[in-house]
């Protein structure tokens, strides 16, 4: 398998001298391509900071992170906003859609931006939104459609460049749990029909569940890793174990 | 507590303070320095014995008040939209609504009390400049001081007292419709149906531009379009309401172009598809059409705003020169004395040293009556029967040596003549002359020409029309009477000081009354003019037939004129150019407040473009699209609708002080250019996050 996304020895410090504080700890992992990796851990761990330093959002302090073999670290100015424009998918926890266009134009917009052919474009933007659903509210202004198609259309955005990797910070923190789980079931449609290759941030074990690998951080650190061979549902309860004893009690570690 | 909770915010947020200290000061600078010149007792000392300085500077004071409360509305506006998390928050730990006024209106007070000491003190700076200032523009040689005006300060208090209750009421009422939900979730925007454009906006904005353009178009034939006025029923009052119904139409052109016609031009911009999805447009037109909503009347207000200051600047800049032209109209040499008193003006001259009289011309005109048709607009044809003053040409010439504003005139014929008509210096074509003049004893002059009179004070001259005619011609004239003006230059070393003590010892009066009667009988102009009352009695009531009695001004002094026209002209500019020039700032002003705190609210949806791989320049370019779209309209327009008010003007008033309104316009795109560079800059640094 290629490998889509490699993190070596991040470490990210906050602060000054005396209040030095170590958001993230020595962190070394790779993601694959077609892989739906979750990163999940208690608050405060650290995930988004992670989330946002392999992203380019942030520059860690120390550590490499490459993402389809190319140094994000060093890239400068313009080198980043093409590389995010061309390689990278986001999804936001509170949509970050643009209220002035509707459906259609919000998902058509990083094309636009790549003075795509409009042939092109009606092309992919019937494809993603078959995929996700929402091929009946194009129309419609965002403001007019449910939280749930919020994200969706939010999801569409992100898939139309038809990015190497998409990463999703906490995609159903502001949905109703109906709505999250039609969500992720359209995120595993993307995964499995278009290859996406997807890192979610969440601290939701039922969200995670959907994924087929977890990376669960603690204190700025990876403390273990899940990998889904069997079901869902024996998978949701592995890492709600986990998650037990990342939070220092459960079933697992007796008291 | 709660006060030391909210010292603590106020470090937090320093730099808001600091935006809204900056603004206060600044209204507190512009009302001193107004009120300053109000109070300059050296100054005014000077003017008032000439002029009421006060009632100009009043009005423009309620004027200043009235932008400056404007300006503080939006900076008020801005600091409370940046600060509603503090509300809420005071909200949520349980303060009540009073409780959070009274913090404001505290933190309200001693922000205002700071601002206005420091105002006043940068005030007391630059009053001085401000005052050097209306100095030079009065031609006054004041030697200005830092002048510290207690009446001036008490003004400055008061007024700004007053300001700051009616901005905190206002602030106050906007906390007590503050919900605790604004916290916590966003306002739901009201952008619904953004997309229809209905048929009844489309024939709104299409309306918008037929409007702005048939204002255009009647300005650009005013003169047809007023008299078109007087022939119907509103009569003469048609001349008044021309302008004014122009105004009204292009103001409301104004404001349905902003609401409706930009929108459209949006729509029909969208609509072409392969445009649409190229780069960032879309997004710029879709933030363009919710600007347009949200902003629209505001725009609209600004532009009519604008255009009115320029106008009024223009209308002041036409008023200047027709005020400085005057001087040169009514005295266009040192002095005009009528004959009677000419030995008394040489004998005060004489005695000042340093002073003697250069060179000396003696007008010789004859007064009598004469017959002829006189034309107002292009209505009313009048058969007038008046006396008319008789020039000769030779006379003519000689004055013209001295009198540098005389045209060359040649006469072909005997018969022909031209009049000089005062009115013709200021309101061109307006006032047309029959082509023959009919004089007493049959003798028919023909017209052929008339210009602008330039031979001194029409008063001298009875105030009558005077006309030049051919040396042959004069003398065949026996009829009425003749009478002698003397005019004159000379070189002094102390003009002020003579024109003082000529007025003392030889007072401007009224002298050496005429008496004539005239009457159109038989094709005959029958009639007499004389020095003595020819009626035995005189009639009480008054009537065509009858005697009328006309006196003559004794002299005119060419420096009091021209520092009379100084002073008042100068006062009057300066506080014409002070509101314009304050007008076009304060509308700049606004206009940057209100797209700083339309970048506070958008910040969010910028970092998602940067997010989402959109390379900074684009960003920034959008950023100036956006702003260009807030700034330039109503500088465009502003500036047409101030350049077709100017010709309007020009059209009523001939004048070449026009330059000065021209100025304006280009002032006001340089002031608004920099708005819009400064605006898009402090913008782009506002939606800038840290972030890579």
């Amino acid at each position: 398998m290629k490998k889509i996304l490699e993190v070596n020895h991040l470490s990210q410090t906050y602060g000054y001298r005396s209040n030095k504080v170590q958001v993230l700890n020595n962190i070394s992992f790779s993601v694959d391509q077609g892989e739906f990796v979750g990163i999940m851990g208690p608050s405060g761990a650290g995930k988004s900071t992670l989330l946002n330093a392999i992203s380019t959002i942030t520059l860690p302090t120390t550590g490499t992170v490459r993402i389809d073999g190319q140094d994000i670290l060093k890239m400068r100015g313009n080198q980043i906003s093409d590389f995010r424009r061309k390689k990278l998918g986001f999804i936001f926890q509170n949509f970050n859609l643009m209220e002035t266009l509707n459906v259609k134009d919000n998902i058509l917009l990083p094309l636009a931006v790549d003075r795509m052919p409009l042939a092109e474009m009606e092309k992919r933007l019937m494809h993603v939104t078959s995929i996700l659903g929402i091929d009946q509210l194009l129309t419609d202004y965002p403001n007019a459609i449910s939280v749930g198609q919020k994200q969706r259309v939010a999801a569409a955005r992100a898939l139309i460049t038809k990015p190497t990797i998409i990463f999703a910070d906490e995609p159903t923190g502001s949905l109703d749990s109906k709505s999250a789980a039609e969500l992720l079931q359209y995120m595993t449609n993307m995964n499995l029909q278009d290859d996406a290759t997807i890192m979610m941030v969440t601290h939701d074990p039922y969200t995670a569940s959907y994924c087929n690998r977890i990376l669960f951080i603690k204190d700025g650190a990876i403390f273990s890793e899940v990998v889904r061979q069997g079901s869902r549902k024996e998978f949701f309860n592995r890492v709600i174990d986990m998650q037990a004893t990342i939070g220092g009690g459960g079933r697992v570690n007796d008291f | 507590m709660i006060f030391n909770l909210s010292w603590k915010n106020f470090k937090g947020q320093f730099l808001n303070y600091l935006v809204y200290f900056v603004s206060m000061t600044f209204a507190v600078v512009v009302y001193y320095c107004f009120s300053a010149i109000t109070y300059n007792r050296n100054l005014t000392n000077r003017v008032e014995q000439e002029i009421h300085i006060d009632g100009a500077m009043n009005l423009g004071g309620i004027l200043v008040v009235i932008m400056i409360l404007g300006f503080m509305f939006a900076a008020n506006h801005f600091f409370l939209l940046k600060r509603g998390k503090e509300i809420g928050l005071y909200q949520l730990i349980g303060m009540r609504k009073e409780q959070i006024s009274f913090l404001f209106f505290i933190e309200t007070v001693i922000l205002g009390a700071l601002s206005l000491i420091t105002g006043i003190i940068l005030g007391i700076i630059f009053s001085k400049l401000f005052s050097m200032i209306l100095a030079k523009a009065m031609f006054l040689q004041v030697e200005s001081l830092f002048y510290i005006s207690i009446p001036s300060m008490i003004q400055t208090s008061i007024a700004f007292a007053f300001m700051l209750l009616a901005v905190s009421l206002r602030s106050s009422w906007l906390i007590y419709r503050y919900q605790v939900s604004d916290l916590l979730s966003k306002k739901r925007k009201k952008t619904a149906e953004i997309d229809k454009v209905s048929t009844l906006s489309i024939c709104l904005g299409i309306l918008g531009v037929v409007l702005i353009l048939i204002g255009y178009i009647l300005s650009y034939n005013v003169i047809p379009f007023a008299t078109f006025l007087m022939r119907t029923a509103f009569g003469f009052a048609g001349f008044l309401i021309a302008p004014i119904a122009i105004m009204f139409i292009c103001m409301l052109g104004t404001y349905l172009f902003f609401k409706y016609t930009m929108y459209l031009v949006v729509y029909l911009l969208g609509k072409s598809k392969s445009n649409y999805y190229r780069n960032l447009n879309m997004l710029a037109l879709g933030n363009t059409k919710v600007h347009i909503k949200r902003v629209g009347t505001t725009l609209s207000f600004v532009t009519i705003f604008i255009a009115i200051a320029l106008g009024m600047i223009g209308g002041a800049a036409s008023l200047y020169t027709i005020g400085m032209n005057s001087v040169n109209i009514t005295a266009p040499t040192d002095f005009i004395v009528a004959e009677m008193d000419f030995k008394k003006v040489t004998q005060v001259i004489e005695k000042e040293p340093d002073t003697s009289i250069n060179s000396s011309v003696t007008l010789n005109y004859k007064l009598t009556g004469s017959q002829f048709h006189l034309k107002i607009g292009q209505e009313v044809n009048e058969n007038n029967v008046s006396p008319i003053n008789i020039l000769s040409l030779s006379n003519y010439r000689e004055f013209q040596k001295i009198n540098p504003y005389l045209k060359t005139i040649d006469l072909a014929n005997k018969q022909d003549i031209v009049i000089l008509d005062s009115i013709q210096n200021i309101l061109g074509g307006f006032i047309q002359y029959g082509s023959e003049f009919l004089l007493p004893d049959g003798i028919k002059l023909n017209v052929s020409d008339v210009r602008p009179d330039y031979l001194g004070q029409e008063l001298l001259r009875y105030n009558f029309p005077t006309v030049v005619l051919s040396d042959e011609q004069f003398d065949e004239i026996h009829s009425g009477i003749s009478y002698k003006l003397m005019a004159f230059n000379i070189t002094a070393k102390d003009e002020e000081a003579l024109a003082n003590k000529l007025s003392e010892s030889v007072k401007p009066k009224w002298i050496s009354p005429i008496f004539y009667q005239y009457q159109w009988r038989d094709n005959q102009l029958e009639g007499y003019t004389s020095s003595t009352s020819q009626q035995a009695e005189k009639d009480q009531e008054f009537s065509e037939e009858s005697e009328q009695e006309y006196w003559q001004l004794n002299y005119t002094s060419r420096f009091s004129e021209l520092s009379y026209e100084r002073r008042e002209m100068g006062l009057f500019i300066y506080v014409a150019m002070f509101l314009g020039v304050l007008a076009l700032i304060i509308t700049g002003s606004i206009l940057m407040l209100q797209q700083f705190s339309e970048a506070e609210r958008e910040k969010e949806r910028y970092d998602l473009l940067k997010k989402m791989g959109v390379p900074k320049q684009e960003i920034t370019k959008l950023v100036y699209q956006q702003n260009s779209i807030i700034f330039f309209p109503p500088m465009i327009i502003g500036v047409l609708h101030a350049a077709f008010a100017i010709y309007v003007f020009s059209k009523f008033i001939t004048s070449s002080g026009y330059w000065l309104a021209y100025l304006s316009c280009g002032l006001l795109i340089l002031i608004y250019l920099a708005y819009y560079f400064l605006t898009s800059a402090i913008y782009s640094s506002i939606i800038q996050g840290k972030d890579r």
